[in-house]
C-alpha cells in the first residue's frame, strides 16, 4: 500500500481536490496523507505591529482545516494522516513528500482566472517535484 | 612788557596744541561713551506661522552690514532656535540710532534660508524701546515664502515616491520610507554641500521631526500586547462569542464586530486581528458560512473601534502627540463617533451580508467542535490575570495623565515595565519580538514628511485647502474629513496622517472657530474609517486578507471594494452629521 500526499490550503476552492484525491485514494488502496504548509510571506509588506507568533496561530488554523479534509475522507471511509509545515510552500511540499515516501503529490487545480496559482506554473511545479525528488505529481 | 607778551605768546603756542589734543581725546572720548547695544528680538516662519530654524539673519545699518555679537565674538549673521527666535545685539553710535529713531537711517534685518525666499524687514521707530542706555526692538515675524527650487522639486518627487511604493505594496513600507529619508538626506549632503538649491533638511531637523512620544508609546504598547497575546484570550474570546451566538451567523457576527471593535479602542489592531482571525475562520467553517463574511466585518470594526482612544490607532497616536491632545480628550470627542461608526457598520453589513449568515449550518461537525473548543483555551491564566491588572492601571493612569502631565508614552513605559517585571517572560526574547521595523517605518517617515515640510509642500497644499475653505470652519472640516477618508483609501492611513498633521494645525490657527480642535478629530475620522475603503488602506486590513488566504478563501481588490466603500461610506457619514450637530449646531 502506497502514500498520496495531497497538498491542501483548505477553504471551498480546495474541497474538490481532496474529494478526488480521496477518490484516488480508494481507487488505489493507498493511505492518504494531507499536507498544510504555514507560510506567512504576506506579512512581509507591511509596517503592521507583528509581535505575536503568527506562525503558530496560522499553524492552529492548518490543524483545523486538515482536520476538517480527515473528516470529508473519514465520510468516504479513507483514513487520512495529516502534516503541518511551516516555511516556503514549494519546498516544503517536495521536502514532505520524500520524507513520508509517498509514490503521489496531488496538487489543486486552481479554481478560476483569481486563484493565485495559475495552471501553467502550477504544472512547472509538478514537473520541478518529479524531477527534484522521483515523484510523480498530478494536478487535480 | 614785551617780554611779558612773547612768554604769553609762547604759552599760547604751547596750549593750542595741548588744547587740540585734549578736544580730539574728548570727542573720541565721547564716541565711546555713546555707543547704544541694540538687542533685535525676532522670529523668522514660514508664511503658514510655523517657526523656520536655522535661517540666517543679518543687520543692515542703510547699506552696510552691521557686525553681530554673537556669544562673545563679532559675527555677520546670527541663526534662528529650533522655535525659529533668534537674538541679534548690535552696536550702534548714538548718532546712527537718532538716525534711526529719526527715519534718517533704515535699519533692516535680512533673513535667508535655502529653500525659501530672502525676505527684508525694516525696524520701524515704534519698534524700539529704551531701558537706560541700551535699546531694543521685539519685531514682528518675519514670514519666508518658499522658493520652489531643486530642493522642493526633489522632495516632492521623492514623497510620491515613497506613497505610491507603499500603495502598491512594490517594497516593504519600512523599506519605502528608509530609501525616502535617505534619498532626501543623502541628497542634501551631497548635491546640497556644493548648491544650498539641493538642500532639503539637515540631519539635525531630520532628527527633530521623529516624533519620539509616539515611538515609544507604540513600542511600549507592543510589549503589552504581546505578553497578552500569548496567554490565548482571543482565540478563548472568539469561543466565547460562538457560544453566546448559539449558532446564529448573524448574533456572532454581532459579537465579533463589537468585541473586536472593543479590544482595538486599547489594544493594537494588527495583533487582534493576527490573533482573532484564524479563529474566527475556524468559527466560521464549523457554522458553514464564507469565513470572509466574518473576518471582513470583524476587521472593519477593529479600525472603527480604534478610532475612539488615544492608543486605538495609530493615526490617533501621532495626531496626539503632534496636536498634544490627551487620552481623555480623545476618548470625550472621538469616543462617541467610535459608537455611531460602530452601529452603523453593523447596518450596512447586515445589508451586504445577510443571505450569507441566514445560510449557515445548524448542526456543525462535533468532532471540529471539540477542536476547536481544545484549542481556544486560555493557556497562561496566571498571566493574563496580572496583565489585565496592569493594563486596568495604565488605562487609570492614562485617564489622569493629562491632570498629572505624563506624556502617553511614559504611561505606555510604565506599564510595560510594570508587567515584564511582574510576569517575567523571556526578556530577550520578548524584547526580540517588539516589532522594530514598524518603529523603523515611523522614524523614517517623520523625516520623509519633515522634509516635504521643510521645503513647503505641505504649506503649499495647506494655502491650497485654506484658500478652498476659506473662513468657514464647516468647509474645511469637510474638506479634511472626505480628503482624509479618499487619502486614506489609496495609501496606508500612518504615512498619510503624518503627512496631513502639519496641514490640520495651519488651518486651526487660521480658520476661525477651529479652535476647539474639530479638525484634528475630523483628520481622525476620516483617515481612520477612510482606511476601510481598500484593503490596503490600512494594516489590519492586509493581516487579515493573507490570514483568509492562507485558509484558501481569496479576496480579490474589487471583493473588499464592494463591502469596502458602502461601508466606508456611511461610516464617514454618520459621524460627519454626529460631528456636524456637536461642534457646529450645538457647541457642546
Amino acid at each position: 500500500m502506497g502514500k498520496i500526499l495531497c497538498a491542501t490550503r483548505g477553504g471551498e476552492a480546495s474541497y474538490r481536490t481532496q474529494d478526488k484525491a480521496i477518490e484516488l485514494a480508494l481507487q488505489r488502496g493507498d493511505e492518504l496523507v494531507f499536507l498544510y504548509v504555514v507560510n506567512i510571506e504576506f506579512l512581509n509588506k507591511t509596517a503592521a505591529s507583528i509581535v505575536v507568533d503568527v506562525a503558530t496561530e496560522i499553524e492552529h488554523m492548518g490543524e483545523f482545516l486538515l482536520a476538517m479534509a480527515q473528516e470529508r475522507a473519514r465520510e468516504a471511509g479513507v483514513e487520512a494522516s495529516l502534516i503541518t509545515r511551516k516555511g516556503d510552500v514549494r519546498q516544503e511540499i517536495k521536502a514532505a513528500a520524500v520524507e513520508e515516501g509517498v509514490g503521489l503529490v496531488v496538487l489543486g487545480r486552481p479554481a478560476d482566472q483569481t486563484s493565485l496559482f495559475k495552471l501553467e506554473a502550477l504544472r512547472a511545479f509538478a514537473a520541478e517535484i518529479e524531477k527534484e525528488t522521483g515523484i510523480p505529481a498530478v494536478i487535480l | 612788557m614785551r617780554t611779558r607778551n612773547r612768554v604769553g605768546l609762547v604759552a599760547l603756542v604751547l596750549l593750542i596744541p595741548f588744547l587740540l589734543i585734549r578736544t580730539a581725546l574728548a570727542r573720541s572720548s565721547v564716541e565711546t561713551t555713546d555707543e547704544v547695544k541694540l538687542t533685535l528680538i525676532g522670529r523668522v516662519v514660514n508664511t503658514g506661522g510655523e517657526s523656520i530654524p536655522e535661517a540666517a539673519v543679518r543687520v543692515l545699518l542703510g547699506n552696510q552690514e552691521c557686525q553681530i555679537l554673537c556669544e562673545g565674538r563679532l559675527v555677520d549673521a546670527v541663526h534662528t532656535g529650533g522655535d525659529g527666535l533668534f537674538v541679534a545685539d548690535v552696536a550702534l553710535s548714538t548718532t546712527q540710532m537718532a538716525g534711526i529713531e529719526t527715519g534718517q537711517t533704515q535699519l533692516t534685518i535680512v533673513a535667508t534660508k535655502a529653500g525659501f525666499y530672502q525676505t527684508r524687514a525694516v525696524i520701524a521707530s515704534n519698534d524700539l524701546h529704551w531701558e537706560g542706555t541700551q535699546a531694543f526692538a521685539r519685531l514682528p515675524d518675519i514670514a519666508l515664502a518658499n522658493l520652489f527650487n531643486a530642493a522642493f522639486y526633489i522632495a516632492t518627487i521623492t514623497f510620491v515616491a515613497v506613497f505610491a511604493l507603499i500603495a502598491f505594496h512594490v517594497l516593504h513600507d519600512t523599506l519605502a520610507a528608509f530609501l525616502g529619508a535617505t534619498v532626501m538626506l543623502g541628497i542634501t549632503y551631497t548635491v546640497g554641500t556644493f548648491n544650498s538649491d539641493f538642500r532639503i533638511l539637515s540631519f539635525e531637523r531630520a532628527i527633530e521631526f521623529i516624533d519620539f512620544d509616539v515611538i515609544f508609546l507604540i513600542m511600549t504598547l507592543m510589549i503589552l500586547v504581546a505578553v497578552i497575546g500569548r496567554t490565548g484570550v482571543f482565540r478563548w474570546l472568539a469561543l466565547v462569542a460562538y457560544r453566546a451566538a448559539r449558532g446564529s451567523a448573524w448574533q456572532l457576527v454581532v459579537i465579533l464586530m463589537a468585541v473586536t471593535a472593543v479590544l482595538s479602542a486599547f489594544l493594537n489592531n494588527v495583533t487582534i486581528m493576527l490573533l482573532m482571525a484564524p479563529v474566527t475562520i475556524e468559527v466560521a467553517l464549523i457554522l458553514g458560512v464564507n469565513p470572509a463574511t466574518l473576518i471582513i466585518p470583524e476587521v472593519l470594526a477593529s479600525n472603527i473601534g480604534g478610532v475612539a482612544t488615544l492608543i486605538g490607532d495609530p493615526p490617533n497616536t501621532v495626531i496626539g502627540s503632534f496636536a498634544d491632545l490627551g487620552f481623555n480628550q480623545f476618548l470625550i470627542h472621538m469616543g462617541p463617533i467610535a459608537v455611531i461608526a460602530t452601529i452603523t457598520l453593523i447596518a450596512v453589513i447586515y445589508v451586504i451580508y445577510r443571505r450569507d449568515y441566514t445560510a449557515a449550518r445548524k448542526a456543525p461537525s462535533p468532532a471540529l467542535l471539540a477542536r476547536l473548543e481544545r484549542d481556544a483555551q486560555i493557556t497562561d491564566p496566571l498571566t493574563l490575570k496580572r496583565s489585565l491588572l496592569v493594563m486596568g492601571a495604565m488605562m487609570a493612569l492614562f485617564f489622569a495623565s493629562e491632570r498629572l502631565e505624563v506624556p502617553p508614552s511614559v504611561v505606555g513605559f510604565i506599564g510595560a515595565t510594570a508587567l515584564l517585571v511582574w510576569v517575567r517572560p523571556n526578556v530577550e526574547q520578548m524584547l526580540s519580538e517588539v516589532d522594530w521595523t514598524t518603529l523603523l517605518f515611523f522614524m523614517s517617515l517623520f523625516i520623509v514628511v519633515g522634509g516635504v515640510q521643510e521645503v513647503g509642500l505641505i504649506q503649499w497644499i495647506a494655502d491650497l485647502i485654506a484658500g478652498i475653505a476659506g473662513a468657514n470652519l464647516l468647509v474645511a472640516s469637510q474638506a479634511v474629513i472626505w480628503l482624509s477618508a479618499i487619502a486614506s483609501a489609496i495609501v496606508n492611513n500612518i504615512p498619510f496622517t503624518t503627512a496631513a498633521l502639519p496641514i490640520a494645525a495651519f488651518l486651526t490657527r487660521t480658520v476661525p472657530g477651529a479652535g476647539n480642535n474639530v479638525l484634528y478629530w475630523s483628520l481622525s475620522l476620516g483617515a481612520n474609517m477612510g482606511g476601510n475603503a481598500t484593503y490596503i488602506g490600512s494594516a489590519p486590513n492586509v493581516v487579515a486578507i493573507g490570514v483568509l488566504d492562507r485558509a484558501g478563501y481569496r479576496v480579490t481588490f474589487v471583493d473588499w471594494l464592494k463591502v469596502g466603500i458602502p461601508v466606508t461610506f456611511a461610516t464617514v457619514l454618520v459621524p460627519t452629521i454626529w460631528l456636524w450637530i456637536r461642534y457646529f449646531w450645538l457647541k457642546f
